[in-house]
């Protein structure tokens, strides 16, 4: 049976995407439509005008669709916001049988165990991640089934979000209207597109820019062992630069993306940037260095933020591979070198490589959360059509 | 100017500050330099004793500008070339402007970044319009105060309705004269104290220091009393005046000027009970400088004239230098503290601004910072200008 395309979407903070794949017989995803548009009616990740939001999700999907030549019906959407986090819950169970061999049922049940957090009312579960069992304190075991103990533990990491936030966002797709196949943690989707398995079983840290928000998740030992969203993001960066040299916020984003750098260098000094007259502005000039200051000052703090949460989680010293730099931000000129020196590891921009047809793009990295979540379509449909067949994975993407 | 006035010079912007202005250099005689900037040549013909420039005359031909900030503003950017003139040699300024019209709240922060421009420090008064005078008019005092902020070392906002309070059931004819009255004689002994040779000296080497170390906004306190226990009197009017917001202004502040203003009956038992009951009002650790100024003239009474500011940066520390990163979270201000920057203040003493489009917004809050406020102002990075 032909896997039918699914179309995914990202309600941005700057921009709306959408993306439609396929698989093709070398069982690679290939993108087949996609769609942009600037996003309106989001602050920080989140929705706060419905109705401005849902133009931006219209006009994505419709570019989308009329390049893949299909009909949308259901999507996946991607959501993230500063109120997404990460709780590490523990489950235990003594092993049952006789011979004390661990059973598939004992694995199942530690692991349902370790699913079951206690969180606040306002707060849903996003994704359980399962990390790596322990036997009798044997740490670090992958398949446990078979093996000889007392004690099967298992760490889970389990993402959850405020049900508010969340909803607000599938609200908009709704009134579209369109169906939501499910609903997947942006920073996740990004890690998915852009590393190598071979990143991910050193330990890398996937740090998505965004406009709003920055998320990160951290590959430990082949598993997911840390993630997270701050509510900071690039339009920080451009709020920062209005208010300094005081110029609307329309004219910072436009001379950021002209004259933006994350490090304050030494060709910078003496060097000004001209601002033409605007209505009600007078024709003035900028420092270079300042306006490099000012970017400096928001990135580094940024990615310190990071790194503190990546501190606290334990898993800063883990990460072999390094750093991966994905989103609209990656494209912010010196940002790797800051990164490299804030997290004193090699740090690389992070393309969608796992998924095809993003070749045209002229910000590949941009597209990263969009793209990670239709290959995590793929990969939840594969899943759940070995164990149970959903029939309404089916109905999402027509062709035409 | 007389020589001896070291570069001091009082600015009014539009009618209110004018009049204000005005009504200080008259009754300062002989005294700074001053000049009025309005676009209405009617009203700055009606100026007494003061020289007055007229902004914008290509754009508004001596015309008022009908309540529009924005007409105001472009008046005076196409008049820089006039206020740099007008203004050349000032290094402290004090600019007195009323909000609430166009041109104290559209000029006003123009010509403070002219004046800034030119190194001088500035000093704005600005009052806040009567509640009485509409939604309209706070709602516009609103929208220039954060423009003042950004562009004044220390910016004092004087709320009319405080100023009313004092005038008690005072009718509207008397009201508005009053307030400026007051304004003016706080202006007026302010400027005494730091032109006049005193006994205990105030200068504005003082106020440099002041202006250089606060976060930016700032009260003004006037009181005055006369007879026997003239001076726990003043004291007690001080404090509990609405103007310092009956003592919760001193209870705050972080750093006090005081000016005593008195005859030269003044006994030393008097100054020093007026400087222990001041400090008594005030937190520990707040910096309190005192100056005095004895004029035979003000026998019998005493005035006291009290600079109080909200917030000082003297811990700020170092810019964060270039290429130490991975520590760089240590050296982020600390929660609450006030960054310097931009060459003079930090926004953060006013809720709503400072975050810009994100005013509207849940904050994102971390370790107690306000991330939304710009990194370089917590940091209290200087910026190159």
């Amino acid at each position: 049976m032909p896997i039918p395309p699914i179309a995914a979407l990202e309600i941005g903070t700057t921009r709306t995407v959408a993306l439609v794949g396929e698989v093709g017989d070398d069982q690679r995803v290939r993108i087949i439509g996609h769609g942009a548009y600037l996003s309106t009616g989001v602050r920080k990740g989140q929705v706060v005008d419905l109705g401005q939001a849902k133009v931006g999700v219209e006009i994505a999907v419709r570019q989308a669709e009329d390049r893949g030549e299909v009909n949308v019906r259901q999507l996946l959407l991607a959501v993230t916001g500063g109120h997404i986090e990460a709780t590490v819950n523990l489950g235990a169970l003594p092993v049952r049988a006789r011979d004390r061999v661990v059973t598939r049922e004992d694995v199942e049940e530690v692991l349902d165990i370790a699913k079951a957090v206690n969180l606040p009312p306002e707060r849903d579960v996003l994704h359980t991640i399962s990390q790596t069992f322990t036997l009798d304190g044997q740490e670090g075991i992958a398949k446990p089934e078979g093996m000889q103990g007392t004690q099967l533990a298992v760490n889970m990491l389990v993402l959850h979000g405020l049900r508010n936030r969340i909803e607000n966002a599938i609200q908009v797709v709704r009134d579209v209207p369109f169906e939501i196949q499910d609903v997947a943690f942006g920073g996740l989707c990004a890690a998915l597109a852009v590393l190598t398995p071979e990143q991910k079983r050193n330990g890398v840290a996937v740090i998505d820019l965004g406009g709003g928000t920055t998320s990160y998740l951290v590959y430990a030992g082949n598993v997911v062992a840390a993630a997270g969203s701050l509510g900071v993001g690039g339009e920080h960066i451009t709020n920062d630069l209005a208010l300094a040299f005081n110029i609307p916020i329309v004219r910072a984003e436009e001379l950021k993306r002209q004259h933006g750098a994350a490090r304050v260098g030494s060709d910078s000094g003496g060097k000004r940037i001209t601002l033409p007259q605007e209505v009600g502005f007078a024709e003035r000039s900028i420092s270079l260095k300042a306006w490099h200051t000012v970017i400096h000052a928001r990135a580094e703090e940024t990615l310190l933020l990071v790194r503190a949460a990546l501190h606290d989680g334990g898993v800063l010293p883990q990460l072999g591979a390094g750093v991966v730099l994905t989103g609209g931000g990656a494209y912010l000129p010196h940002i790797v070198e800051l990164a490299e020196r804030v997290f004193g590891q090699p740090c690389i921009v992070g393309t969608p490589r796992n998924v095809d047809g993003l070749q045209d793009v002229p910000d590949p990295a941009a597209y990263a959360t969009a793209a990670g979540l239709v290959l995590y379509g793929f990969k939840t449909f594969q899943e759940n059509s070995v164990l149970t067949p959903l029939r309404d994975w089916l109905k999402g993407v027509f062709k035409r | 100017m007389s020589e001896g006035h070291a570069g001091f010079m009082l600015v009014g912007v539009g009618g209110g500050g004018c009049r204000v202005a005005a009504a200080a250099v008259g009754t300062l005689g002989a005294g700074p330099q001053a000049v009025g900037f309005d676009t209405d040549a009617l009203a700055t013909r009606a100026v007494p004793g003061m020289r007055c420039v007229l902004l914008g005359v290509p754009r508004l031909e001596g015309h008022g500008t009908g309540g529009d900030p924005v007409k105001a503003r472009l008046a005076a950017q196409d008049d820089r070339e006039a206020i740099r003139s007008a203004c050349a040699g000032a290094s402290l300024v004090v600019v007195v402007c009323t909000l609430g019209g166009g041109v104290g709240g559209g000029a006003t922060p123009e010509i403070l970044r002219t004046l800034r421009e030119q190194g001088a420090h500035t000093l704005c008064f600005a009052t806040q319009p009567f509640a009485f005078e509409g939604a309209e008019r706070r709602a516009a005092a609103d929208r220039a105060l954060p423009l003042l902020e950004e562009n004044a070392d220390v910016l004092v906002v004087l709320p009319l309705d405080d100023l009313f309070e004092t005038a008690g059931g005072a009718t509207l004819a008397e009201a508005i004269p009053q307030a400026d009255d007051v304004f003016a004689s706080g202006l007026t002994l302010l400027w005494r104290l730091l032109l006049t040779p005193g006994f205990i000296p105030l200068g504005a080497d003082d106020l440099r220091a002041m202006l250089r170390q606060s976060a930016g906004r700032c009260r003004l306190g006037v009181a005055s009393a006369s007879g026997s226990g003239r001076g726990p009197e003043a004291v007690a009017r001080l404090m509990h005046g609405p103007l310092l917001r009956r003592g919760e202004g001193l209870a705050n502040a972080h750093a006090v000027m005081l000016g005593v203003l008195a005859g030269s009956d003044l006994c030393l038992a008097e100054l020093s009970e007026i400087m222990a009951r001041l400090k008594a009002a005030l937190a520990s650790g707040c910096h309190l400088r005192m100056g005095t100024v004895l004029d035979a003239r003000y026998a019998g009474t005493v005035q006291l004239v009290a600079l109080v500011f909200e917030g000082c940066t003297r811990e700020t520390p170092a810019a964060a230098p270039e290429g130490a990163a991975a520590d760089g979270l240590m050296r982020t201000a600390a929660p609450g503290r006030r960054g310097r920057a931009t060459g003079g203040k930090s926004k953060l003493s006013f809720g709503a601004t400072g975050r810009g489009r994100f005013r509207n917004v849940e904050p994102t809050l971390r370790g107690g910072e306000d991330l939304d406020i710009p990194t370089y102002l917590r940091r209290g990075i200087t910026l190159d200008r």
